[in-house]
């Protein structure tokens, strides 16, 4: 009996896993296109979360889609590695193998030392990587190209925003983990605020977690009653929390990397309502346009592309709401900043390879 | 700093405190209930998921908050129930199905929320309801005191509710008699015509509907959506409680305040940028020290009952000398 008890046991167990990943591979199979003559090239993503987090990474399975259309692929699908940072390398090295794939995208910060081992073990796999940058010198990974659109930029914006619209001089940021990106999400926030403010208070919290939506409406709650009266969430789909704090205590919110309003202006107006505007990244634009790059043969292999504002590959999402809610002189000043910022006229630092020491000044500036 | 203080010593803090601590305290209740019967089973955090999201499938399919609950309760009964079926029927090993459970959960819940909305990490597409804050005339009016204990969440009053419920039911009623016979001493209570699977199973089951009612809440009140894994580790935080608690409904009620509080204070400090991980950790090291000195006083307790049963057998020996 025990043995039985043990086998359904395991099974119970090898379905959940199964049920994590049945429901994970969208694919959908070839329809030929335009690339007439020419096999049409299979794209497969790799995501280290998992898509529905309404925001990055269903904005990159968005962009694959988008370059579907355009650009008729043959198959795409999606892989979704759930957190577990054990599986990256052996299940790149299993596309990799199988050789279906005829470019593999995948990124993330969190993912770049798996993907140099397995690119470098695969030179004729092609890779294309978003948000995080590779070492192209001596001519290494001549089979991929990244891209990372510059986040500090658009959160830039974002501080200058509400640092003008703040009423009592203190703004809040609620992060999922304290990772690389997410700090530098607030390093171009506490930047953008004490451009405009050089007096601006700034709280930062941190989850633990993007997932936890309670504890993201809870830290913001915190922060308002602690006079936070704009508060900007970088904590992937957590940050619904936030919103939902916002709506109910009458403070406005900050989205990120998709447009949050109009994602919930059906279901939670409220919510969306709170939403002065998303610092929005463009990657979905970005990859569909790499992609059918490579489908027209004109992309370069090897190199490394920031998409700054300037270029689109990153702002504040200019909706209904923001129209609506901002007052037109601020909007106006927003825009006014975002020029300097595309002309060079104001630098913004990044996180990305600042020291401890650096980052912690500058969170305590604003402290 | 100020700023911090202020927030601390103001009402809102308190309403925070007893807002992140009443999932703690239902599952907590439902813990204690199944291990004053003799299992030990940790697959809390599933049940707690798995009714939260019935409920905001249920609620948002049937526009009726009842019904909704009910769904909830009823995948969270389900999850005990196996749980009793493999454990209790099966002799399976009660921690390793406790695992299964809670990965299960964990993948179920996103499957099954696939499958009916087409989305895999919220169900921000689906209208589903809220249970409402109460407002309670007269206790309205005082000040302080009412701002603190009117106006809150049904399922936090429910919450604070199920304490003296689960405490009669343990102490007064005979089920509670026959779970605590069952849980000290198996073969004794089998002697007296109780069977230990059928209580243990009743136990099992007044648990799966406080631990539904704690994850209804976080989806249905807490937060108005059900996310991917929202539970977070609180039923776990739920089990601590219990077992720092000494399994008596009053100091469990206790402790999981006390993890409330915990949590409170470290959101409250993060805002003025101390370290994020040092405050994340606050509620495990609560757990650790409270189990260092629940442990020191057991000990202690034993100690004492010794050293008195050695004087007392002294005492006897001197006397008989005497005599």
């Amino acid at each position: 009996m025990k043995k039985f008890a043990a086998m359904i046991l395991s099974l119970v167990l090898a379905f959940s896993l199964v049920a994590c990943n049945g429901g994970d591979e969208s694919s959908s199979s070839a329809s030929g296109g335009s690339s007439a003559g020419k096999d049409p090239l299979n794209v497969v993503l790799v995501v280290p979360n998992s898509l529905g987090d309404k925001a990055f990474s269903d904005m990159i399975w968005n962009g694959i889609n988008m370059a579907k259309e355009e650009y008729g692929l043959g198959e795409i699908k999606c892989i979704e590695l759930q957190g577990d940072t054990t599986t990256p390398i052996p299940t790149m090295t299993e596309l990799c193998e199988l050789g279906e794939w005829d470019i593999i995208v995948t990124g993330t910060f969190s993912l770049q030392e798996s993907i140099e081992t397995v690119a470098e073990q695969f030179p004729d796999q092609k890779f294309i990587i978003y948000d995080t940058e590779l070492d192209y010198s001596d001519g290494k990974f001549a089979n991929c190209a990244s891209f990372v659109a510059l986040q500090n930029e658009g959160s830039f914006l974002g501080g200058a925003l509400a640092a003008l619209m703040s009423k009592t001089g203190v703004i809040g940021f609620v992060g999922g983990k304290e990772t690389t990106s997410v700090s530098d999400f607030l390093v171009g926030y506490i930047e953008g605020a004490q451009y405009v403010n050089p007096d601006i208070t700034v709280r930062s919290s941190f989850i633990g977690s993007f997932t936890d939506t309670a504890t993201a409406k809870e830290l913001a709650m915190a922060q308002n009653a602690q006079s936070a009266d704009i508060i900007f969430a970088v904590c992937s789909g957590a940050g619904l929390g936030v919103y939902e704090a916002a709506a109910e205590k009458g403070f406005w919110a900050i989205g990120v990397d998709s447009d949050q309003s109009l994602i919930l202006e059906e279901t939670a107006p409220d919510s969306a309502n709170a939403i002065l505007t998303s610092v929005i990244k463009n990657f979905d634009v970005i990859l569909s346009d790499a992609i059918g790059e490579v489908v027209n043969g004109s992309f370069e292999w090897g190199v490394h592309h920031s998409i700054n504002l300037a270029a689109g590959g990153i702002g504040l999402a200019d909706n209904s709401y923001y129209q609506e809610n901002v007052p037109e002189e601020i909007r106006n000043q927003i825009a006014e900043i975002s020029k300097k910022i595309e002309s060079g006229e104001i630098v913004v630092s990044s996180a990305i390879g600042m020291d401890a020491a650096t980052y912690d000044a500058l969170k305590n500036s604003a402290a | 700093m100020q700023s911090v203080f202020g927030y601390i010593f103001s009402t809102d803090f308190v309403v925070a405190i007893l807002r992140m601590s009443t999932p703690l305290i239902l599952c907590s209740m439902g813990v204690l209930l199944v291990r004053k019967s003799g299992i030990v089973c940790i697959a809390f955090e599933s049940m707690m998921l798995a009714a939260s999201f019935g409920g905001v499938l249920g609620s948002a399919y049937s526009q009726n908050l009842f019904v909704g609950l009910l769904c909830g309760v009823a995948l969270s009964v389900i999850f005990a129930m196996l749980f009793g079926y493999f454990v209790l029927v099966l002799r399976a090993n009660n921690m390793l199905v406790s695992l299964a459970l809670n990965t299960l959960g964990s993948g179920g819940t996103v499957f099954m929320l696939f499958a009916f909305t087409g989305d895999r990490g919220s169900s921000t597409n689906l209208h589903s309801l809220q249970f409402p804050d109460i407002e309670i005339p007269l206790l309205r009016e005082i000040p302080v005191v009412g701002e603190i204990l009117s106006g809150r969440n049904l399922m936090t009053y429910l919450a604070l509710l199920s304490v003296p419920v689960v405490y009669f039911l343990l102490m007064k009623t005979p089920l509670g008699l026959r779970i605590r016979a069952v849980g000290e001493n198996e073969d004794a209570a089998r002697s007296l015509g109780s069977s230990p699977q059928r209580i243990r199973f009743i136990a099992l089951l007044i648990a799966g509907v406080l631990a539904g009612m704690a994850g209804c809440y976080m989806s249905m009140g807490y937060v108005s959506y059900f996310t991917r894994d929202m539970i977070s580790g609180r039923g776990f935080i739920a089990i601590a409680a219990q077992n720092l608690g000494g399994s008596m409904p009053i100091p469990t009620l206790i402790w999981a305040l006390v993890f409330g509080a915990s949590n409170a204070i470290a959101n409250a400090f993060q805002a003025i940028n101390l370290p994020p991980e040092f405050l994340q950790m606050f509620p495990y090291a609560a757990t650790i020290i409270g189990l260092l000195l629940v442990g020191m006083k057991i000990n202690a307790d034993e100690k004492r009952v010794t050293r008195r049963s050695v004087e007392k057998s002294r005492a006897g020996a001197a006397e008989e000398g005497n005599g």
